[in-house]
């Protein structure tokens, strides 16, 4: 994976998470407090509720209360029947008046106009047939009953029972009673016991108030009187009415009654389903509390068994426009009103909280709902801006990377040419670009030295391969030298070290008998070396004349030599020449490594001179060289080395040395010149075995034939 | 090559040990130009250690007589034995240098 993507994805990652944990957070909080605000608004809403409907029972048990109380009370039920009672009896009054009149006017008989008039009057009914009207006398102490419609056996009965003992509260005689109230007010209320008159029969001792009035032209009293009970009937069935008619929230709250009849109770009143008054409250579907599904009216009996009053919370079905719908949850307040045994209750449907609620939990859900998109369009935006920026800042980190990349591609295909990366962005980037840059210039311009040195050194070596041509060149290297001179054979080899070398040898004729031979050693090696040998040379070569010593050649060769020597350079020379006709040498030795004579049927010596050994040329100025001589006979040589010789080492670091160089010269008898030195040469190379040769290696040998030979 | 010095009086007592070829000639020239920028211009030069002299050896010691020379002090030579003494004697050095058996005598001649 590219860095740049893996950054960019590493961000985006990050952001969604804080994205997701911002959400979270933001949502949970959201709902904590909705919820939390949905419990309060809960219990506050029912609260309300519970008050109200509390309230509500507690206004319908007012009521009841008080029509119950207002029964038993004697005024109230004076004031509240006595008009009705006063009515019938004005009914009752006219009915005698109009029969007493027709006495008077039409002539009728007494009796018979009493008899019309009690038969008018005996018929007389109200009150479902409790109500009736009664005539009695006015006679002293009793009174006697003229007529009853309804116990036809007391008329014409002096009134004087002691059943009748029960007026008043008083056990005083009832219908003296009547007499007492008439004679004193001419009519007024009494209340005592009587038996009632129902379907089943008279029913005794049930108390009545009753009003009567006196009829003076006749001295009749005339009665009629209510029930007690019947009044409680009026009372309660107002009751019942009063608290039907109780209507709120639109109609649909209401308030029921039912008794405290066990196991179940009855419903007494129900304004929206009448048809449950009178009904045994055991239906299975009224096992409908909350929870443990009892039937509802033995929770209500229970609770007010309890308490007296109480909630309770239930399943119901829910009035609608179209009738009964489904039930729903219902709180209800009820309350025992004892007298009567009665329970009051009101429910109000709480699904309206809970339907609250739900659009309360709707809202907030959209709210929470709002919010998210809110957060996630911000953070869309953060996100797409992140993943902008992240792409951008990998993008500085990965260009330049790119960048070198397509660099060293270029470098990989093209080679090496020297072409700047310019890397920006952070700081290692540009460093990266900097080293890299600079390591380019280091590798470019070792490879340029390189090319140089190389270059440098390939023309040093070329020209030192044709300086080397020139040294030899300068050299006699045509063997064999003189062919036309057979009074001596001469061969030289010559083995630089490097391709130029500070060894030297020559040979040339001075006159006609004089054969100059000899072997130089420059100090040093190389390029030096080779110009001091250059130098040697032709100066010996511009010296040697006939006429002059070889002593005194070489002591001006060291004088031009050693003039200006800034440098300290100095040349060995061995310098010797033969007269071919008689073989005298004459030489001298400038520090060089002493020649070995071989002479015939001899061992190898030394030719050390007379005197000690001289100084070198070149090295001081002033030195005056000394002739040694020698007389060569035919078939004798001389045998000129450098210390290249005597020098070289094989690996062991052991020189040839001296003793090696003797024994392999130890039979040189009738060897020529060229063989001699071959032999040495291999000789030499056997020892070295192959190690490096560290000095040039210079052999001259000069073998004496003699005049006679030519 | 090893090179070991001390101070004898006014002289500096060299010793040189193993080889002087044409590599480390130029070390030996180094050396006695270092000395000699710090004023020292006797030299006793032991070569009772020295096993190998080349040419080129030969050449920095004629190089560093002259300086001496120019200085008008004194290089002596003491203990040649072997192939050192041998190519002293053949390059005709004995002639030119002073030399001496050992490194008493040298001294006593500053």
């Amino acid at each position: 994976m590219k860095i740049k993507n893996q950054i960019s994805l590493v961000t985006i990652t990050l952001l969604l998470l804080s994205l997701a944990i911002t959400v979270s957070v933001a949502v949970v909080a959201v709902r904590n407090k909705g919820n939390a605000d949905i419990a309060q608004y809960k219990t506050d809403e029912l609260q309300k509720k519970r008050e109200k409907i509390s309230t509500l029972v507690d206004i319908a048990y007012g009521i009841i209360d008080t029509n119950y109380n207002n029964v038993k009370d004697r005024e109230f039920l004076e004031k509240y029947y006595g008009y009705r009672l006063k009515n019938v009896i004005d009914i009752v009054e006219s009915i005698l008046t109009e029969k007493a009149g027709k006495v008077e006017k039409e002539g009728l008989s007494l009796a018979e106009a009493q008899k019309q008039a009690c038969d008018e009057i005996r018929t007389i009914r109200y009150d479902r047939g409790t109500g009736y009207v009664w005539i009695n006398d006015t006679a002293r102490p009793y009174p006697t009953m003229i007529m009853h419609p309804t116990i036809s056996s007391l008329e014409g009965k002096l009134l004087d029972d002691p059943q009748f003992n029960c007026a008043l509260g008083k056990k005083e005689n009832l219908f003296r009673a009547f007499v007492d109230v008439c004679e004193q007010n001419g009519g007024g209320f009494v209340d005592y016991l009587w038996p009632k008159p129902t379907e089943e029969g008279l029913i005794p001792d049930t108390p009545k108030l009753s009003y009567v009035r006196l009829f003076e032209q006749w001295n009749w009293i005339v009665g009629t009187g209510i029930y007690i009970d019947d009044a409680l009937v009026d009372a309660i069935e107002k009751c019942k009415s009063d608290i039907r008619i109780m209507r709120y929230d639109g109609g649909t709250g209401y308030l029921w009654i039912n008794d405290t009849g066990r196991p179940y109770p009855v419903m007494l009143m129900h304004p929206t389903m009448p048809s449950l008054e009178g009904k045994v409250m055991d239906a299975p579907e009224y096992n409908c509390t909350l929870g443990e599904k009892k039937n509802l009216f033995q929770v209500f009996q229970e609770v007010c068994d309890e308490r007296g009053e109480g909630f309770v919370e239930y399943m119901w079905p829910k009035p609608t426009r179209g009738g009964l719908g489904q039930p729903a949850p219902k709180l209800s307040y009820v309350k025992l009103y004892e007298p009567l045994g009665w329970i009051i209750g009101t429910g109000i449907y709480i699904d309206d909280i809970d339907a609250e609620i739900n659009l309360k939990i709707a809202s907030m859900d959209k709210q929470v709902n709002k919010l998210i998109l809110t957060i996630v369009l911000i953070s869309l935006v953060i996100i797409l801006a992140g993943v902008g920026l992240s792409f951008a800042s990998a993008g500085t980190l990965t260009r330049p990377i790119e960048k070198l990349i397509r660099s060293m591609k270029e470098i990989q295909e093209e080679g090496l040419s020297f072409r700047k990366v310019d890397l920006r962005g952070v700081e290692e980037i540009r460093k990266l670009g900097d080293i890299f840059n600079r390591m380019l210039d280091a590798i470019i311009d070792s490879i340029r030295r390189l090319a140089e040195t190389t270059a440098s050194k390939e023309r040093i070596e070329s020209e030192l391969r044709i300086a080397r041509d020139i040294q030899m060149g300068i050299l006699p290297r045509l063997f064999p030298a003189f062919p036309e001179r057979s009074e001596f054979d001469v061969y030289a080899i010559i083995d630089p070290a490097r391709e130029v070398g500070g060894d030297l040898y020559d040979f040339f004729f001075i006159d006609e008998d004089s054969f100059c031979f000899l072997v130089g050693d420059v100090s040093g090696k190389g390029v030096p070396a080779a110009f001091f040998m250059a130098v040697t040379k032709t100066l010996i070569k511009a010296v040697a004349e006939t006429g002059r010593s070889a002593g005194e050649i070489v002591t001006k060769v060291n004088e031009d030599l050693s003039a200006e020597n800034e440098s300290c350079m100095f040349v060995t020379l061995f310098y010797a020449v033969l007269n071919v006709k008689t073989g005298e040498v004459h030489y001298t030795n400038a520090g060089h490594n002493p020649p070995l004579l071989l002479a015939q049927k001899e061992k190898a010596v030394f030719l050390r001179g007379r005197g000690h050994p001289q100084l070198m040329a070149g090295a001081l100025d002033g030195v005056t060289y000394r002739t040694d001589s020698l007389v060569l006979s035919p078939g004798d040589s001389i045998f000129l080395y450098t210390d290249g010789v005597t020098e070289a080492m094989n690996n062991s670091n052991e020189l040839y040395s001296d003793d090696r160089l003797l024994q392999a010269l130890s039979n040189f008898d009738g060897k020529s010149p060229e063989d001699l030195i071959n032999d040495v040469m291999k000789n030499i190379t056997e020892f070295t075995g192959g190690a490096e040769q560290s000095d040039d290696i210079t052999i001259l040998t000069l073998k004496f034939k003699g005049p006679e030979a030519s | 090559m090893e090179v070991d010095t001390r101070k004898e009086g006014e002289a500096m007592v060299v010793c040189l040990k193993g080889k002087i070829d044409a590599v480390t000639a130029p070390d030996v020239e180094k050396k006695f130009e270092a000395w000699i920028a710090e004023d020292e211009k006797n030299f006793v030069l032991d070569l009772s250690g020295l096993e190998y002299i080349s040419s080129a050896g030969l050449r920095s010691f004629l190089l560093a007589a002259r300086k001496v020379k120019a200085l008008q002090g004194k290089l002596l030579f003491c203990g040649l034995q072997g192939m050192v003494k041998d190519v002293f004697e053949i390059a005709g050095f004995s002639d030119m240098f002073s030399i001496f058996a050992s490194e008493e005598e040298a001294l006593k001649q500053l």
